[in-house]
């Protein structure tokens, strides 16, 4: 036996096992997935929008975010974070529209984490919502997800943040991993570990906020780092999987790859902000970072095998055609084609084709038409080609960190 | 409202090991019924082993039938080149299971009496008949931990005899031959005919081919 099969092995054992984890999770929690906590009372809430040039955006964000319907919206904070083209003057028009419940926050330019927490010295309400600049959120959002915080335990909840742009080949791609995440995260959380509340949308106990520091203004993924410091500090995270927030997502190569790989380097970031915690403080020892830190090493692993088997091959076959082609025989003859499979490619194949299932599966779950020729076409691209991507974008992030590049 | 559930990792661990040691159990039955097809096959090498070393009693003796005896060689030895080639990808595709190189060995041994009768018969026999005997490196590890020069190399001397049997049909007996298993009557043929690389090729135990660039020669020689 040689070493690599049992790298296959082991890779694909660990990858069923996250499958059958996420499969048990759901059946026993099918009936409750989209069930919305009973709001019992109306808790304060400051929403916060850091906006760095968002003119095109903004007004909409915030009409969207007035138009919520919540009694108890105690203001609106917006964080001009030294924005470069006329944010700030689209907000001084908005103004007069929203009255005194909006107000502007002007900074010379420094970063998300850091607009939010300078905001969060104004915040006034017991709860404080962070919105994207560019997020619509739901007229429902905060009453589907206020009812969470009734538990003193709870620190913050996330919600489903789904793709407003899905005409595009790219965006759709994203609509199906947006979704894949959302169900995904939604089933982590009833294992207490939901790693991360995105900032399309979160709530947010501002008292919890306030136990961690803020936001860590040297993390490329503050959210993800906070809400590792939040469980860390034995806060719990929730979420309402029927609140909606649209988001604009990437529609080309350039900035979706900018943003995969700023996600990279935030997550390797927190990962060793936080490495010391494995095998202890709770769900984030004893899952959440292993989870992290194995889904990066297996991509890796699983990259690097792919490469060197398809690299020897190709190598092969390329001196193979080589010494045919001057020896003056067939390059391909009858014998190649017949190819005898082996049972670790029977197991690969098995395995795709139960995460295929899984995937329509969850789009199926998450309400969506999984039966077109085209979504069956993406669906296809997505878990072949678009995941295949995610370790390159990877190995990209870890040359970004040795050599101490961290920019958005 | 909320009660976790952090029990479900272990019971996911159980469930997860369960159907993988079971997908792996019909995994390894699935390579164990292909491992039988080729200790099958082997198994029928060794009755064809005792059949082979009567013939060559037999074409040690003074008279026989020429055209008989290169017929039946020729068939046999096409058979066992066929049969070998399929139990070669069986082989090669074999992951859970140990490799076969023991039985490996019975075949190989099989085409060196195969080999000796031919020479036999071209001795006694004045018909036309050539021997192609083809060593080549056996490696029982999978094919990404192969050198991969020495592969396609081989592949391509494959190629190239095959071609050269195609158009001498019936002249030409080709006998491939492990020529790195340590099977005592291979190396003594090894050194008999001084093969000190593999993958080389002898044709009619006078033409010595150790270069891809030479083979043309094979031509050559035989027309």
């Amino acid at each position: 036996m040689q070493i690599l099969p049992f790298i296959y092995f082991a890779y694909m054992f660990v990858s069923f096992y996250f499958l059958v984890l996420t499969l048990l999770v759901f059946f026993k929690n099918k009936k409750h997935l989209f069930d919305s906590p009973v709001m019992t009372r109306e808790y304060g809430i400051s929403v916060i929008v850091p906006a760095y040039n968002e003119e095109q955006s903004i007004a909409d964000t915030l009409e969207h975010i007035f138009n919520i319907e919540y009694k108890n919206l105690v203001e609106v904070l917006v964080i001009n974070d030294g924005s470069t083209d006329q944010t700030l003057d689209v907000l001084k028009r908005l103004l007069p529209k929203y009255k005194s419940k909006l107000k502007i926050l002007n900074k010379k330019n420094s970063g998300k984490a850091d607009s939010i927490n300078k905001a969060l010295e104004f915040a006034k309400a017991e709860l404080v919502v962070v919105v994207d600049a560019d997020s619509y959120p739901y007229k429902d959002s905060f009453l589907k997800t206020v009812g969470f915080f009734d538990d003193p335990k709870v620190g913050a909840a996330t919600i489903t943040a789904v793709p407003r742009n899905r005409r595009k080949f790219l965006e759709k791609l994203q609509v199906i991993e947006y979704k894949v995440i959302a169900f995904t995260r939604k089933l982590l959380g009833y294992v207490d570990s939901i790693y991360v509340t995105p900032g399309t949308m979160a709530m947010y106990r501002k008292k919890a906020l306030e136990d961690i520091g803020g936001f860590d203004t040297t993390n490329l993924t503050e959210d993800i780092e906070a809400t590792w410091h939040l469980i860390h500090n034995g806060w719990k995270i929730r979420m309402s999987m029927n609140t909606i927030c649209t988001t604009t997502v990437p529609n080309k190569i350039k900035p979706w790859y900018k943003q995969r790989r700023r996600w990279a380097v935030g997550g390797l970031q927190t990962i060793n902000k936080y490495r010391k915690c494995v095998f202890r403080r709770g769900m984030l020892g004893f899952f959440i970072v292993p989870f992290f830190a194995a889904g990066i090493f297996l991509g890796l692993i699983g990259m690097g095998i792919l490469l060197y088997v398809l690299s020897k091959r190709f190598l092969r076959n390329y001196l193979l055609a080589k010494y045919s082609i001057e020896l003056g025989v067939p390059v391909l003859t009858m014998n190649e084609l017949l190819i005898t499979p082996s049972v670790l490619n029977y197991f690969g194949i098995i395995l795709f084709v139960l995460f295929l299932v899984f995937t329509l599966f969850v789009l199926s779950v998450m309400k969506d038409n999984v039966l077109e020729r085209q979504s069956f076409f993406n669906l296809l691209f997505y878990m072949t080609i678009y995941l295949l991507i995610y370790p390159v974008v990877m190995v990209v992030a870890i040359w970004h960190l040795i050599r101490g590049k961290r920019k958005w | 409202m909320f009660k976790s559930q952090k029990h479900v990792f272990w019971e996911a661990l159980i469930l997860a090991i369960f159907i993988f040691a079971s997908g792996i159990l019909l995994g390894y039955f699935v390579e164990q019924s292909r491992t039988n097809k080729i200790i099958t096959a082997y198994q029928e090498a060794e009755l064809n082993l005792l059949d082979v070393q009567i013939q060559q009693n037999l074409y040690s003796q003074e008279s026989f039938d020429c055209n008989q005896a290169i017929k039946e060689t020729i068939d046999f030895a096409d058979k066992t080149y066929e049969k070998a080639k399929i139990l070669e990808k069986y082989g090669d595709s074999a992951r859970l299971t140990e490799g076969i190189i023991f039985q490996h060995k019975k075949y190989d041994l099989l085409r060196v009496i195969l080999w000796t009768n031919s020479m036999i018969i071209k001795e006694k026999c004045e018909q036309e008949l050539h021997t192609v005997v083809y060593f080549y490196y056996y490696d029982p590890r999978v094919s990404s931990s192969r050198d991969q020069d020495l592969e396609a190399v081989q592949d391509a001397f494959s190629k190239y005899l095959a071609e050269v049997k195609q158009e001498y049909g019936n002249k030409v007996i080709l006998i491939p031959i492990a020529g790195n298993l340590d099977i005592n009557s291979v190396s003594f043929l090894k050194e008999t005919y001084n093969i000190q690389t593999l993958p080389s090729v002898l044709v009619d135990e006078e033409l010595k081919i150790d270069n891809m660039n030479d083979l043309n020669q094979i031509n050559a020689f035989l027309s």
